[in-house]
């Protein structure tokens, strides 16, 4: 997003924060988007294509879906009697060439179904990813990249 | 009937975060705790929030709510890399159950690619 957009996005936000729509809170806002902007403005990720909004909604519907299904499954492991779990580190080879779409991937890995990025390898290929119960490594391996990897790739690559 | 619905994300949110805290005590090791530390909380926080929001119903709120969940599964992913990681290099070990371990077997061959002197061509 180019960086007069994002000062206004965050003066809207500020709006919001605040409660009440007045032209003087938006430009205390815009004044505080100002500042931000300066002092972030080296580590801030600039994209070159404008939002992607339909794939942006659905990687976000898709990664909403995996987080009921993640949480509802440590549910099931947390609570049942017999702790029955095979945990083990399996590796993960991902399409993803951009910063942006590793890391939103390895976040989006640790916090959907029984699985946890440990660490990245140094040439941004493989995700180490610790999973709670392996039955089939390359079931695991496919619910990621049809559930995550996919709508990501749609999304930002 | 919103306030029904707010009741049920606060105890839904509350029972997730009850969820973790039995998880936490019952998994046997670093890896498999963060699995329950970064999974349930963020989702009971998630709800939590969203309840409150639903019974304040003012737009300050709201938006303080959801740039509070925005944040927090910005950052408890992260958080949670780096403490398994950190654990895996240098504290306790994978518990007894575990099966595979893809890992340590790339530290083991990235530590003997430093020491290996023919990746210099001499020596």
């Amino acid at each position: 997003m180019p960086l007069a957009t994002l000062a206004f996005t965050i003066a809207t936000i500020w709006i919001f924060l605040h409660g009440s729509a007045t032209p003087g809170h938006f430009f205390v806002g815009l004044v505080m988007a100002f500042f931000i902007i300066r002092f972030l403005k080296k580590s801030y990720y600039q994209d070159r294509t404008f939002f992607r909004i339909g794939s942006y909604f659905r990687y976000l519907r898709s990664f909403t879906w995996e987080l009921l299904i993640a949480n509802v499954q440590v549910l099931k492991i947390v609570l049942s009697p017999r702790l029955s779990i095979r945990p083990g580190i399996i590796p993960y080879k991902t399409v993803c060439k951009t910063p942006l779409g590793v890391t939103m991937l390895a976040n989006s890995i640790t916090l959907t179904p029984g699985t946890l990025s440990i660490d990245v390898s140094d040439d941004d290929e493989t995700i180490f990813v610790h999973t709670l119960d392996i039955d089939h490594p390359d079931e695991v391996a496919e619910g990621i990249r049809k559930g995550l990897e996919e709508p990501i790739v749609g999304a930002v690559e | 009937m919103s306030e029904a619905l707010a009741a049920v994300l606060l105890l839904g949110g509350s029972f997730f975060m009850l969820v973790a805290s039995i998880g936490l005590i019952r998994l046997p090791d670093v890896y498999c705790r963060m699995h329950a530390a970064t999974k349930a909380t963020t989702f009971g926080m998630g709800g939590i929030l969203l309840g409150a929001s639903l019974i304040f119903q003012n737009a300050a709120v709201t938006t303080q709510a959801l740039l509070a969940i925005f944040f927090l599964f910005l950052t408890a992913p992260v958080a949670a890399h780096l403490i398994s990681r950190a654990a895996y290099k240098r504290g306790p070990d994978l518990c007894a159950e575990t099966t595979h371990d893809e890992y340590g077997k790339y530290l083991e061959g990235q530590k003997a690619e430093e020491e290996s002197p023919e990746r210099y061509g001499d020596a």
